[in-house]
């Protein structure tokens, strides 16, 4: 059970949404988070999409399809699933075909270092943060908002992949990319962390 | 002003289309989604709860939508998601088992299902489709199955759901699973039975645009207690031991106020199929007095939930021409499933392209016509009159058109 939010703000939101009614596809509001937890996190790029663990599949997807990933010896199944969905297979020692490196935050789990290797964070257990490495995946829930999710990445060509990954649409396609699949975040959903950021903000 | 004046108004009659610079028919573009709105204040009712008590995830309303839904479809399970592409992509990797296959799927459909099958470890095998019900031919899977094959995506469409007999008689003799994409058919029957229990299981999208909104989710419909029980594991990321051997866990959940949006519509159910109904009847009229428009026929029982015209002889614009003149008129309109798959970007590199010969048939001649709850009876009116001039002007819109 979260934290609840505060009513009167959800309903101005929900009002808004269906007086637009533009409830899903990259709306004006997930576009407007987008933009706004890049910002706060001071950080280049912010992608939305339905929910942490797809931004982590997500993000390794438009890493690489194929090779071994390093991860701590004791991540989690979840972590190590997201990884196997996007076609890669976790192990805790580097080897030669291994094409990056997984941290978990929140547990204390580091992988062994490998600073040749990009790395990604799966910080989807912490409150958002700027975090070193190519890109980390986070979760709205960590912020009481709920299903939902975001990639942040300072490199914008795989912000362009993560775009067009998320949806199907000619015009949402910023970059050639292998597979996409839907991983859109709904209006909804961008809504309630559009309130939880606002909240972030002021209580920092 | 109504057209008929601003017709008038003009010296060339064919300038009066917003392609060579008149005035569109439609200020607000009229979409080619159901877009059902329910009343606010319901769905605040129902929301409020959910958000007050901080239960966003995991709560009543997403058990009452499965409840609901299943007794909706006549079936044992329902396993509500987060959108129709997990619901699939989770099914594909069940019946991979593990280990890389081929999922045989309609070559004519929806540009996700390729992807989704190689999400899932899996790749895809475009098959052909018949041409009246625009489902996987029986007789291309048969010749496509093999030992590689992990399982069949039939898709049931919004006019037909195809040959569900024999395309399980296939799957049986093979001991292959199949499963449906009935995203589009939501609603329809097949002999007598309302869809939802046929193969191992079928897929729904509570997507916006589609027949139930959602604002983005899906569901899985199945009287398979075991396959129910591997879908809840994968989409809750549980913590318990995996139910099967080589199944993947991930985040598949649907929010509690995206299960009250769908509530909310599944209760209007009736009524978004009567508006559907209407318009297409609209449709129908409309296509009856154009020569080479001719509006493809649903099944009884169809939740028309879209409208297609077949493009051919002696329409005098050609379908990708049709695109460009009703798009600037403000009808946010496409071509119907066009590039067939096949052929599209969305083919994986270095696969085997055969000749498909019904779907590239299909694939060139299909328009979508603008439905759903922003299209008014009078909108169609209006884009009978563009189609009209066009119909009369024939060859002075084709020339203008095409030249260079
Ligand atoms: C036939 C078909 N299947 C599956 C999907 C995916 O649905 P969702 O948007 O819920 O992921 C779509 C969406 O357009 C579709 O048309």
């Amino acid at each position: 059970m979260n934290e609840p939010m505060a009513w009167p703000q959800v309903e101005e939101a929900v009002r808004g949404i269906f007086a637009r009614r533009y409830f899903a596809n990259n709306g004006p509001l997930v576009r407007q988070l987008d933009a706004g937890l890049a910002a706060a996190l001071g950080v280049g790029h912010a992608v939305c999409v339905t929910n942490g663990t797809a931004a982590l599949t997500l993000l390794a997807m438009a890493v690489a399809r194929s090779g071994e990933v390093v991860v701590p010896p004791d991540a989690p199944r979840s972590t190590i699933d997201a990884l196997r969905w996007a076609g890669l297979v976790p192990t805790s020692a580097v080897s030669a075909s291994a094409v990056a490196v997984v941290d978990v935050l929140g547990e204390g789990k580091v992988a062994a270092s490998e600073p040749s290797l990009p790395l990604l964070v799966d910080a989807r257990a912490v409150s958002p943060r700027r975090v070193a490495g190519l890109g980390a995946a986070f979760s709205l829930e960590s912020m009481n908002a709920g299903e939902g999710g975001f990639i942040t990445t300072d490199d914008a060509a795989l912000a362009g992949r993560l775009r067009t990954m998320r949806n199907f649409h000619p015009s949402e396609t910023f970059a050639d990319v292998d597979v996409r699949t839907n991983a859109k975040m709904s209006e909804m959903q961008a809504a309630l962390g559009l309130i939880a950021l606002e909240n972030l903000r002021a209580a920092r | 002003m109504t057209r008929a004046t601003a017709v008038g108004a003009r010296s060339n009659p064919v300038e009066h289309l917003a392609v060579f610079g008149g005035r569109p028919a439609f200020a607000e573009p009229r979409p080619i989604g159901q877009l059902f709105t329910p009343d606010v204040e319901r769905f605040l009712a129902l929301a409020r709860p959910a958000v007050e008590q901080g239960r966003l995830s995991n709560g009543a309303l997403v058990l009452r939508l499965e409840q609901q839904l299943a007794e909706f479809h006549g079936v044992r399970h329902c396993v509500a998601v987060a959108n129709a592409a997990f619901g699939l992509t989770m099914l594909l990797q069940r019946f991979g088992r593990g280990r890389p296959g081929e999922v045989i799927l309609p070559a004519f459909s929806y540009r996700g299902l390729p992807h989704f099958a190689r999400i899932a470890g899996q790749s895809p095998r475009f098959c052909d489709v018949e041409e009246r019900t625009h489902g996987l031919d029986p007789r291309a899977v048969e010749r496509a199955l093999g030992p590689q094959t992990s399982a069949i995506l039939a898709v049931c469409n919004y006019n037909s759901p195809g040959d569900i007999d024999g395309l399980c008689a296939v799957a049986r003799a093979a001991h292959v699973p199949i499963l449906f994409d009935s995203v589009y058919a939501v609603g329809a029957s097949y002999r007598g039975r309302r869809l939802g229990a046929f193969g191992a299981a079928e897929v729904y999208s509570l997507h916006a645009t589609k027949l139930l909104n959602g604002f983005e989710g899906g569901y899985v419909t199945t009287d398979d207690g075991n396959l129910a029980a591997v879908l809840r594991w994968q989409r809750d990321e549980s913590a318990d031991a995996p139910p099967a051997d080589a199944v993947l866990g991930t985040n598949a959940r649907l929010g509690e106020l995206h299960a009250a949006m769908a509530l909310l519509s599944l209760e209007s159910f009736d009524a978004i199929v009567s508006g559907n109904r209407r318009r297409f009847a609209a449709y129908a009229a409309m296509c009856a007095r154009l020569p080479g428009l001719r509006l493809v026929p649903v099944e009884a029982g169809s939740n028309c939930s879209m409208a297609v015209v077949d493009v051919s002889s002696p329409w005098p614009l050609t379908r990708d021409e049709m695109v460009t003149v009703l798009r600037a008129e403000g009808a946010a309109i496409a071509a119907y499933y066009s590039p067939p798959l096949h052929r599209s970007v969305h083919c994986p590199p270095g696969y085997d392209v055969q000749v498909l010969p019904v779907a590239e048939r299909l694939a060139a001649r299909f328009l979508q016509l603008p439905v759903g709850e922003l299209v008014s009876l009078d909108d169609i009116a209006r884009l009978g009159d563009v189609l009209d001039l066009v119909a009369r002007r024939g060859d002075a819109v084709a020339a203008r058109l095409r030249r260079p």
